[in-house]
């Protein structure tokens, strides 16, 4: 009973700090159909029915990728969006930044493939709660060591064209 | 035959007192005078660790700074791990032992081939610090993969061990419940639970702390920027390198620094802070903050620091 009541609290505690950090159309969005996500190796092949170990695994290894972009980005305590290569998505926790398993998903926050909801697709790369530039256009930079990416969502299913634009040109 | 006897108690007992005097010697060697040494930018960091790791076992007495060293130079967890079932090891060091391994080992987990993969994609196609993730990546698969193939523990299991090591009182796990998404932890536990862990001379254990000293933690910011700014979390990380911490550039800690926080480079943490995490500029300021963390260990009023918000 005791264990039960626990772990009720961890779920209102996580499904509260989503909607309060992570939820509304402002909080932070990954497409792992980005070209930086899309071969990650616990990421291919997962989706919101994937194992949870797995799941997490590869809600890490995409946490992990941003944060190389972003610095202090998707700090513990964070939330953010990931959407799925098949376009399921659901909510994650950053319990922990150093831990391999550390980006938990938050139960009952998955949606289907091409339902809306959540904290919206492409509606920025971060904000006060994953760090980074937040924006509501179209077109997201993703910076990598010798350039960037500039890419634009083509349709809510988590489609994304990019145009590598290596350091010397960005900006130009 | 009795005069035989008489000359091995003899001996015997020279030799016991050869002995004693001898650690007697060694403690009064160690002791009170060996201060704590205040960091300076400029002195090696490995040499410091020794210093320092000294110096904390001769003003804590009988702690050891031993299993966080032990399970980070480990080149095979699982072979670590069953050392520590078979020893008597302090409260609560296998259970943090086999949270950790499930920590760092658990991509492994998920996918017994992911690290192989993600090293290969990586060799392939680069990336950002792609070199040093390489490395970084060779290593935990090599150390993990024992662990990884065995372990049946899942997450709740897991939040266990850290609890019960917490209940044992073993500072790291301490540290790493109330840093555990930090921003939900009440601030009152938080401060409590600091003083714990500062109490208890871990170095580890304050490495893992320290980001209760950022601007995300309960404490308000101090002048000298060593708590409340967001460079107060490296401040604090490289003092924990000073006390003792295993930083060095193979350690677990500089491994998964580089793969899950972007915090990469070619040697020890604090290079690899100065190299990916923080300007120059930065990097001085935090070297200032770090070394009145270590004076402040040193002088013993860590808590002068500490001023709720």
């Amino acid at each position: 009973m005791k264990k039960l009541i626990v772990r009720w609290a961890i779920c209102f505690l996580l499904i509260g700090n989503a909607s309060a950090l992570g939820g509304g159309g402002k909080g932070l969005s990954i497409q792992t159909t980005l070209p930086i996500y899309k071969n990650l190796s616990n990421v291919v092949g997962t989706d919101n029915s994937s194992d949870e170990t797995i799941q997490t695994a590869g809600a890490t290894q995409v946490a992990a990728v941003y944060r190389l972009s972003v610095a202090e980005g998707l700090p513990a305590g964070a939330t953010f969006r990931i959407v799925w290569q098949d376009g399921s998505s659901e909510s994650i926790f950053v319990a922990s930044t150093t831990s391999s398993l550390g980006a938990v998903p938050i139960p009952g926050s998955q949606k289907a493939a091409g339902a809306s909801g959540g904290s919206g697709s492409g509606s920025g790369t971060g904000g006060s709660n994953g760090g980074g530039s937040g924006s509501d256009s179209p077109t997201q930079t993703f910076p990598e060591a010798n350039g960037s990416w500039a890419c634009t969502s083509s349709d809510s299913g988590g489609t994304w064209n990019c145009t590598w634009f290596p350091d010397a040109t960005t900006g130009a | 035959m009795k005069k035989t006897t008489k000359l091995s108690l003899s001996v015997v007992a020279l030799l016991a007192i050869i002995a004693a005097s001898y650690a007697l010697f060694a403690q009064g060697s160690n002791s009170p005078s060996t201060a704590l040494p205040v960091s300076t930018a400029s002195t090696s960091s490995v040499a410091k660790s020794q210093e320092s790791t000294a110096s904390v076992s001769s003003s804590t007495g009988s702690r050891k700074a031993i299993p966080s060293t032990d399970y980070s130079t480990a080149k095979n967890i699982n072979a670590y791990i069953a050392s520590l079932s078979s020893a008597s090891s302090p409260p609560g060091t296998l259970e943090i032992a086999q949270a950790k391994a499930w920590d760092e080992c658990g991509s492994l987990i998920a996918r017994p081939n992911s690290g192989k993969l993600y090293i290969a994609d990586l060799q392939a196609n680069g990336g950002k610090y792609a070199e040093f993730r390489i490395k970084a990546l060779q290593q935990i698969d090599e150390r993990c993969k024992d662990f990884a193939f065995t372990t049946q523990l899942k997450r709740n299991d897991v939040e266990n061990l850290y609890k019960n090591a917490a209940k044992e009182g073993n500072a790291e796990a301490i540290a790493r419940n109330l840093t555990n998404g930090i921003s939900t932890t009440p601030a009152d536990k938080v401060q409590q639970e600091v003083m714990q862990v500062l109490s208890a001379n871990d170095p580890a254990a304050l490495f893992t702390a320290a980001d209760a000293f950022s601007d995300r933690g309960p404490f308000e910011m101090t002048p000298g920027g060593e708590v409340g700014t967001t460079n107060s979390k490296y401040a604090w990380q490289l003092a924990a390198c000073d006390q003792g911490m295993d930083c060095s550039a193979s350690s677990a800690v500089v491994n998964q620094s580089c793969i899950y926080m972007g915090i990469c480079g070619p040697g020890d943490y604090r290079t690899n802070v100065q190299y990916s995490a923080v300007s120059p500029a930065n990097y001085q300021e935090i070297t200032k903050a770090e070394n009145n963390i270590n004076r402040a260990i040193a002088d013993g009023n860590v808590q002068s620091l500490l001023n709720h918000k």
